[in-house]
């Protein structure tokens, strides 16, 4: 019972640092948790490398199709995660083992066919991305990195070659290891005067002399990338014309059902452009061809430098024409309603495509392959941002007419409902977009640290630098101490500060005046042995925040005792009178009177009892 | 039994006691009336030992109690019992807890605080807590507390001050009866009750003693004011109560 107050004082620090400590592992685990919960279903979490989008039709045969192909691998392991309007997100994760052995590149082709594909998930790990080395160089560098101690794995990805780290603090080791890795690699760059393709091709033409027999790669900015496809697909789209003799590239050729003169400025409505990769037709619609007009050869002022021979129209569009309906369908307005949703929305056209033949499929329809190729033109079209105004509501539209109407063929009338282009407005797209896209250098990576042509800057290959996703993990982290540091301080005011302040206001009636240094004193040493006690990494700096903090609100909370945890005078006198220690005086008067708090409930043992009483 | 010396209470230049000299004899029971704030409570605080005096001497039982070591001074005043105006209980005790409490560092021995209980008459009320209580008989705790010791002096600081009128009765029959066997100092100003029972009545004013007499030579001849105050407070109330006489009498 004796021991007296400062072996109390001494025990109830003793506790609030187990509270505290405890209170800041519950909040930063748990803050962690939920941050990590959060992000697991956005972007698949540090354990899941791959997200992949399922139609929800399809989940269970996917599941069962991913359960055959990786039985027996213990590291792997899969979420069906959240619901995306008709698709099912499904998280995939894989030992470290697995991704060494480029499970990633195994899945990307597993899963790059299927309805829905997402890509590849960004990774949360700490990882290194490193950009701009040719693919075929990825192999050796991930054997290489394999061996090293601090890399997880590397594997490679949307953006380039991850290399994740077993941990945080290895991040700068790895960098420095793959600038070293990666240093035998330069990049050429070579500015082109004109920026035309024809001067690209023979910038390449160079180069490929030059370095021949040495190992080299052509590289392209990614967005040029994406244009160069899209330019390619359209053309693809817009008639052709075919010659037996070769024209020079850069002409004109008009065709019209008239004869014409040599030297005459002809009028008509079809023109066609010889391009290094073909004559396209750039105006007229080629479904207006007869097949009876003739083709000259313009000679750069509009006038008819001479008739050409024989001529064969390769248009894609005429196809278009000779489509028949298969079927009837009668149950549709539901899935229509969902698909111009959807559309108005802005579904991305390639999904569109694939809900539309899964439509199809569920109606047993056949989704022509003209229809096909005329969404894949959408699918490009908008994501080259070439959708003309006001289209995905046109379209809605036009989707709900038809389903309205029920026509024989719903995916015929779906046909007629697209926005008919003719060759020159699918020519004009390209053109535009090809201008924009215009080559201004030509790259190439190569391991020769003598410049193959005069005038090209050389430059390291490998741009690399922190993953964005592995900074958001990084963030992360740093934000688990504060979220702790921000509960201790909640508990500090709330519940420390009842024990502290009783125990100022118990210096106060000593008319203590040190009692606020003595309230830091506490209050820091207290965080400096929580801190100590800490399991998180935590920077110096969030470390001196703890402490300073613990010991600004213990001094406060010291300073306003009076305020938070008043002392009734009135009892207090009253103790005194009855002759009570200090001690007990405390202990029966003082903490039973204040505010409830650790101390308080610690001091339930010392209160008196009347047990502990004995009769004479 | 109790002696106050030239007793000097003083803080910022002000003085809340100027020589104040007092005896208190064994068996005695001493009535201190006075007007508000003129330092009755000060006096029995002094008198405790619970305020150093500037300077003066309280001596208790043949010792000066200003030469006590705080602990030896806590012992002496567990032979001193004391009943607030405001009863003081402690709200987070039972009544039986309140008045144990005063034996927790003593003897520990309950008969001792049961006995107290009963002696004011609220056994059954024993396990309840203070705010389940009327006034009358939170008082009642207050004085089984301070019996609780069995003190060899009683302080009564206004006792009854705090109290419905129907419950003023109660607290000064057992104050009376407690006179006839304990040592008192009363401050009141129930003066029929300071006629009746005291054996001394002392008048202070402005933290001086004027008058220190017998009560029934003060209230028949007063030489100082307050005495005369005082006097005349009881005449009006003994006319009143003429007046209810002969009202019945009619
Ligand atoms: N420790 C102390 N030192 C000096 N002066 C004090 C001390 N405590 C109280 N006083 C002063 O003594 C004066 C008298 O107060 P006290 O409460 O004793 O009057 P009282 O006669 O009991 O009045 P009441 O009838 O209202 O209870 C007050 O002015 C108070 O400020
Ligand atoms: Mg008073």
């Amino acid at each position: 019972m004796r021991g007296g107050f400062k072996l109390d004082l001494a025990i109830v620090i003793f506790l609030e640092i187990i509270v505290l400590s405890a209170a800041i592992i519950v909040a930063g685990h748990g803050f962690s948790f939920y941050v990590q919960r959060g992000l697991d279903d956005i972007i698949g979490g540090s354990d899941y490398q791959v997200i992949v989008q399922v139609n929800k039709n399809e989940t269970a045969n996917f599941i069962e199709g991913l359960k055959e192909t990786y039985s027996g691998r213990d590291g792997f392991r899969y979420r069906v995660s959240k619901e995306l309007g008709e698709n099912t997100h499904v998280l995939l994760g894989y030992s470290e083992q697995d991704l060494k052995n480029g499970a990633l590149d195994e899945v990307t082709r597993l899963v790059s066919s299927l309805p829905g594909y997402g890509g590849l998930a960004p990774l949360l790990d700490p990882a290194i991305l490193v950009k701009g080395m040719p693919q075929e160089t990825y192999p050796e560098l991930i054997e290489e990195i394999h061996t090293w101690p601090e890399a997880k794995f590397a594997a490679k990805g949307p953006m380039g070659l991850y290399v994740v780290a077993k941990d945080r603090k290895h991040l700068d080791t790895i960098q420095d290891k793959l600038k070293d890795l990666t240093s035998t690699y330069y990049k050429w760059e070579l500015d082109l005067k004109d920026h035309t393709n024809q001067e690209a091709a023979q910038a390449r033409k160079m180069i490929d002399v030059a370095l021949q027999g040495k190992k080299y790669w052509f590289t392209a900015a990614p967005a040029e990338g994406v244009i160069g496809d899209a330019v390619r697909l359209l053309k693809s789209y817009t008639s052709q014309l075919v010659f037996e003799s070769e024209l020079p590239v850069g002409a004109e050729v008009i065709l019209s059902p008239e004869t014409l003169k040599t030297g005459t400025k002809p009028k008509s409505s079809f023109l066609a452009r010889v391009y290094t990769d073909g004559v396209f037709l750039i105006k007229g619609d080629s479904l207006e061809l007869t097949g009876s007009e003739k083709a000259y050869l313009l000679d750069g002022t509009g006038y008819v430098k001479k008739a050409l021979s024989e001529y064969r129209l390769e248009s894609p569009r005429k196809d278009l024409e000779i489509w028949q309906p298969v079927t009837d369908a009668h149950d549709l307005q539901v899935s229509i309603q969902a698909l111009a949703d959807k559309v108005v929305q802005g579904e991305d056209f390639g999904i569109l495509v694939r809900e539309i033949e899964q439509l199809a499929k569920n109606l047993s329809l056949q989704v022509p392959s003209e229809l096909n190729s005329q969404l894949s033109v959408l699918v490009l079209w908008d994501r080259v941002g070439r959708l003309p105004d006001g289209f995905r509501a046109e379209l809605a539209q036009k989707l709900l007419d038809w389903g309205n109407a029920m026509p024989s063929d719903p995916l015929l009338r779906l046909k007629q409902s697209l926005p008919s282009w003719s060759d020159e407005d699918i020519a004009k797209s390209w053109q535009e977009i090809e201008a924009i896209a215009r080559p201004k250098t030509v790259s190439v990576v190569t391991t020769e640290t003598i410049p193959p042509i005069d005038g090209v800057v050389r430059q390291p290959a490998a741009e690399i630098s922190e993953d964005i996703k592995s900074q958001i993990g990084g963030v992360v982290n740093s934000v688990v101490p504060f979220a702790a540091l921000t509960v201790v301080v909640i508990l500090l005011w709330v519940f420390m500060a009842i024990d502290h302040s009783l125990w100022g206001s118990y210096l106060e009636t000593k008319n203590n005046h040190l009692t606020p240094l003595y309230g830091w004193i506490i209050g820091v040493l207290e965080m400096v042995f929580v801190v100590y006690v800490m399991p998180f990494e935590m920077s110096v700096i969030v470390k001196l925040v703890y402490v300073i903090v613990g010991g600004i609100g213990s001094a406060v909370v010291i300073t306003f005792s009076n305020r938070i945890s008043p002392l009734n005078a009135k009892s207090i006198e009253a103790g005194e009178a009855l002759g009570l220690s200090k001690t007990e005086l405390y202990r029966q008067v003082i903490v039973p009177d204040g505010r409830p708090g650790l101390w308080q409930l610690l001091n339930r043992r010392k209160l008196l009892s009347p047990r502990r009483f004995r009769n004479a | 039994m109790l002696e106050l010396h030239d007793i000097v209470l003083e803080r910022n230049n002000v003085r809340s006691l100027s020589d104040v000299n007092l005896t208190v004899n064994y068996g005695e029971t001493v009535v201190l009336t006075g007007p508000s704030g003129c330092g009755k409570s000060t006096l029995i605080r002094v008198a405790l030992g619970l305020i150093k005096p500037k300077s003066g001497e309280v001596w208790f039982e043949g010792v000066n109690l200003q030469a006590l070591s705080s602990e030896a001074l806590r012992k002496k005043r567990r032979k001193m019992g004391i009943v607030f105006q405001e009863f003081q209980l402690l709200e987070h005790f039972t009544v039986l807890e309140n008045v144990l409490l005063p034996l927790w560092e003593g003897d520990r021995i309950r008969n001792k605080a049961e006995d107290a209980i009963k002696s004011v008459g609220l056994w059954d009320k024993r396990f309840r807590y203070p705010r389940q209580l009327s006034g009358g008989e939170k008082q009642r705790v207050g004085i089984a507390r301070a019996l609780a010791l069995d003190p060899d002096i009683i302080f009564w600081d206004e006792p009854t001050a705090a109290l419905d009128p129907m419950y003023v009765h109660e607290i000064l029959r057992i104050m009376d009866s407690l006179a006839q066997k304990k040592t008192m100092l009363v401050v009141t100003h129930e003066m029929p009750f300071a006629l009746k029972v005291a054996d001394r009545l002392v008048l202070m004013e402005a933290g001086k003693i004027v008058e220190e007499a017998s009560p029934s030579k003060i209230f028949s001849e007063p030489s100082s004011h307050v005495g005369a105050m005082y006097r005349e407070r009881l005449l009006d109330t003994r006319e009143a109560l003429q007046k209810l006489d002969t009202k019945q009498v009619v």
